[in-house]
């Protein structure tokens, strides 16, 4: 007992060693020497896998393995660790899929104890483990031929008697066996749950949630239109991930009914993609809902996805893009590189739905700028980078521009115009304690414009306001447009107030108040207000209202005049 | 004189327990220094908590997360938490880098809106997932974020401790110190009493059902925080944890945050 906590201790102080420097050599092994043991020693920083390490250490070593069996540390061995360049040679998954087949040619011990585990060894003749992977150059040969070499601890019956010295679990026998050890241990216990990292499936996980709103407005539309809305919505998540997690598949469809607006009922693929993620980069193909930016009162350099109108006014939902990406992430940064060869276009609700333009927006009249229309290949381009506490990103956009012109029609329809456009965009977000500053701003070119656009400010957090375990958020954007009263968005030369309260309740409860103030004309504003909370463990209830004020009718605002509504929605999640 | 030679009398009991003061700090500082480096060379983990929240009537209320963690020599570590129940925030994560001195990134990525956002991380003290743990409670022992005392032996159930204050060196901490139980045998926390800003009692941990993984690193199964002030509980529960699971740190990248799942 004494002999293995001071050989506990040893471990220790090798480890702690290894954390300084990088060993020269490692070993020599000894009776209780773990191949775990000695790639911890090897591994210069976390940015290398315990398997790269592991890899390259048989790969460079062959004389430490007995006929070159992972398991089959010879004793006595000392093992020189290859150079950083050479484990990253193998990339992870490869030699996570390698260090995976190793193990699991290794025998499980049938009664493992508590607290002991399989040896260094515990097989003679193994032969080679079925790797995907060049062997080292080994000259087994010599290895098995020198017997004096062969003094590896043997235990060929699982349930041999183990002497203290060789009860010390291997972490590097495998996976399998540690979790094999864990359910051991945890058999104890009522809620033991066998887990397999290694079965050969990935893994499916699947959510569903239904909402139904109800939407309130206290004055009838400008062509009638009710006062009472109803909305049902579905949206579904299939994710897939292999075993290897490189490859993944996720699925979500998202379905609308409105009850009053037949233009605003959607069918959608909010993500219908393959991933691919290697080292250092991952490549993506299907379609896929994209967020850039950083504030909260507009979103600028958002440009990926067509928004979803229909939705609401706060325009944060988005429609599917259909998309092949690149993104390469490293040291300097994150590249992300985006071809778009299918356009989705904006959809409006009819005035019957309300919270939309004044007329029907007719579909069949889009026009293109574009000869290729809605499949002209557009292309993004975003990088971003962290430094310290600043998050910087940079994008490009060339293509459709999302957000088309309206024009009237003489059959007293609107036509959607579809310009292309570039934008140039800039992203910037510093951290400060509980200050968050932000920064969006955007430079863009299209069919009938030129113009600069911003949203700068910050959002301070307040903890433990009001004497209770409250967070108190004030939130404050300033929103400029170079295009002033000739700005298709509101936010022209406006300032967004607001105060996000959570009450960090079991409810998990939360409200925003929101003003948004037209800093041209005062009688101009809009104003929301959002709540939620939890009902029970599936079920969340939300209410949000907005506010439009105006008095000027060339005002964007004038349109939604009416329009003011409060809505109560109940989401069930399963 | 009498008062000449009560001063004095004060100053060499000053000088005396001055050194008597420093040693209590190296003692206090090596046992945590021990207690760090028993914890060494973990690499990475991947566990499955619940976690019951109970309020001062008893009533009960669950949440299931997932977390990753990866040691990160030279660095705080990095965790990675993915929420399970309750349902509506299922699939939300949390990504910590934490540092030991400066102040810790977090960001929370919202699976509804596909966006990831950064959170002002000077949020120590708040409530984690409305339990008893604050988000400081929950992010990586590291030496530089305490100064230590070593008080005293001490019995803890059937082990003997070692009882170590802790005071944050953080301002924006919500302790002004944790009194913590160390057990001499393995050095694990089996118990902490943390102080509020006014130096009153504030929360109780216990820590139980200690399992010992490969061959090294004990976990606690169980931990229990009590809240003196309100009668709020949490049991955080481990299910299960697993080591080697092959995550690299490229897993924690806030580029990442996206794909978690």
């Amino acid at each position: 007992m004494r002999l293995s906590l001071g050989l506990g201790a040893v471990g220790l102080l090798c480890l702690a060693a290894s954390t300084c420097l990088l060993a020269e050599t490692v070993g020599p092994v000894k009776a209780d020497t773990t191949l775990w043991r000695l790639a911890l020693e090897a591994r210069p920083d976390e940015h290398v896998s315990m398997p790269q390490v592991i890899y390259a250490l048989w790969q460079q070593n062959p004389h430490a393995f007995r006929q070159n069996n992972l398991h089959h540390l010879i004793q006595g061995a000392v093992l020189t660790p290859p150079s950083r360049e050479q484990m990253l040679a193998t990339d992870a998954a490869t030699a996570k899929t390698w260090y995976y087949a190793q193990l699991a040619e290794q025998p499980l011990p049938s009664h493992a104890k508590p607290t002991t585990s399989t040896l260094v060894s515990t097989r003679r003749d193994n032969g080679s483990a079925t790797a995907a992977l060049s062997p080292p150059p080994a000259t087994s040969a010599d290895i098995n031929s020198n017997k004096n070499a062969m003094v590896i601890a043997e235990l060929d019956t699982p349930d041999a008697d183990v002497s203290p010295l060789t009860t010390r679990v291997s972490p590097a026998v495998s996976v399998a066996a540690a979790t094999a050890l864990a359910e051991s241990t945890s058999s104890r216990d009522t809620h033991a749950t066998p887990q397999h990292p290694t079965t050969a499936k990935g893994s499916w996980r699947v959510q569903h949630e239904f909402a139904a709103e109800q939407r309130y407005f206290n004055r009838s539309g400008m062509q009638g239109a009710a006062h009472f809305h109803s909305l049902l919505s579905y949206r579904g998540q299939w994710s897939y991930e292999d075993v290897s997690r490189r490859h993944n598949v996720n699925i979500e469809p998202y379905l609308r009914w409105h009850q009053r607006d037949s233009d605003s009922h959607l069918v959608d693929l909010q993500q219908a993609y393959w991933r691919y993620i290697g080292t250092g980069w991952e490549v993506k193909a299907g379609i896929d809902t994209v967020f850039w930016g950083v504030t909260e009162s507009q979103h600028l350099v958002d440009v990926i996805n067509q928004t979803d109108v229909t939705a609401g006014v706060e325009l944060e939902a988005k429609l599917g893009q259909p998309m092949l990406s690149l993104r390469r992430t490293g040291k300097a940064g994150t590249l992300d590189i985006y071809v778009l060869p299918y356009f989705r276009e904006r959809q409006f609700p009819a005035p019957a739905g309300r919270l939309g333009p004044p007329l029907r927006v007719n579909q069949d009249l889009t026009w293109y700028e574009s000869s290729d229309g809605k499949h002209n290949l557009d292309v993004a381009l975003r990088y971003s980078q962290r430094f310290a506490g600043m998050d910087v990103g940079l994008s490009f956009f060339s293509g459709n521009n999302r957000e088309p012109l309206l024009q009237p029609t003489p059959s007293g329809e609107l036509q959607s115009l579809y310009y292309q456009m570039e934008q140039y965009g800039v992203d910037l977000q510093w951290v400060q304690g509980e200050w968050l500053w932000k920064l969006e701003s955007i430079y863009r070119r299209t069919g009938y414009a030129e113009y600069v656009a911003a949203t700068g400010g910050f959002e301070y957090t307040q903890i433990g306001a009001f004497a209770q375990v409250w967070d108190l958020g004030w939130i404050a954007e300033y929103q400029y447009d170079s295009r002033g009263a000739q700005a298709t968005l509101p936010g022209q030369n406006d300032l967004f107030l607001g105060w996000r309260l959570a009450l960090n309740d079991l409810a998990g409860s939360d409200f925003l108040v929101g003003v948004l103030q037209d800093l041209d004309n005062k009688q101009s504003r809009s104003m929301k207000l959002e709540g939620s909370t939890r009902l029970s463990d599936s079920m969340r209830l939300s209410v949000h209202a907005w506010l439009f004020q105006t008095d000027d009718p060339l005002d964007r605002l004038f349109l939604l005049k009416r329009d003011d509504y409060i809505a109560l929605q109940l989401s069930y999640y399963f | 004189m009498f008062k000449t030679l009560n001063k004095m009398l004060f100053v060499s009991a000053l000088l005396c327990a001055l050194p008597l003061v420093a040693d209590e700090q190296a003692k206090g500082l090596a046992i945590a220094q021990e207690q760090k480096a028993r914890d060494r060379g973990w690499v990475e983990s991947e566990s499955e908590l619940q976690m019951i929240l109970r309020n001062a009537q008893g009533r009960e209320s669950a949440r299931r997360m997932r977390t990753f963690a990866l040691e990160v020599q030279g660095d705080g570590d990095k965790a990675l938490t993915i929420f399970d129940e309750p349902l509506d925030v299922r699939g939300s994560a949390f990504l910590t880098h934490s540092h030991p001195t400066a102040e810790d990134d977090q960001w929370l990525y919202l699976p509804s809106v596909k966006r990831t956002r950064r959170i002002a991380s000077r949020n120590k003290s708040g409530p984690f997932m409305a339990s008893e743990f604050a988000y400081e409670d929950m992010t990586s022992f590291e030496l530089e974020k305490f100064s230590f005392r070593y008080l005293r032996d001490e019995a803890c159930g059937e082990l003997q401790c070692y009882v170590v204050e802790q005071t944050p060196t953080d301002t924006f901490s919500g302790y002004s110190k944790i009194i913590v139980w160390v057990d001499q045998a393995h050095y694990r926390v089996i118990q902490a009493e943390y102080y509020d800003r006014k130096a009153s009692l504030l929360k109780t941990l216990t820590a139980s059902d200690y399992r010992q993984y490969l061959d090294k690193f004990w976990r606690p199964h169980k931990l229990h925080m009590l809240n003196a002030q309100t009668g709020k509980s949490t049991d955080l529960v481990l299910e299960t944890i697993r080591f080697q699971t092959g995550r690299t740190a490229a897993d924690f990248d806030v580029s990442a945050l996206e794909r978690a799942r």
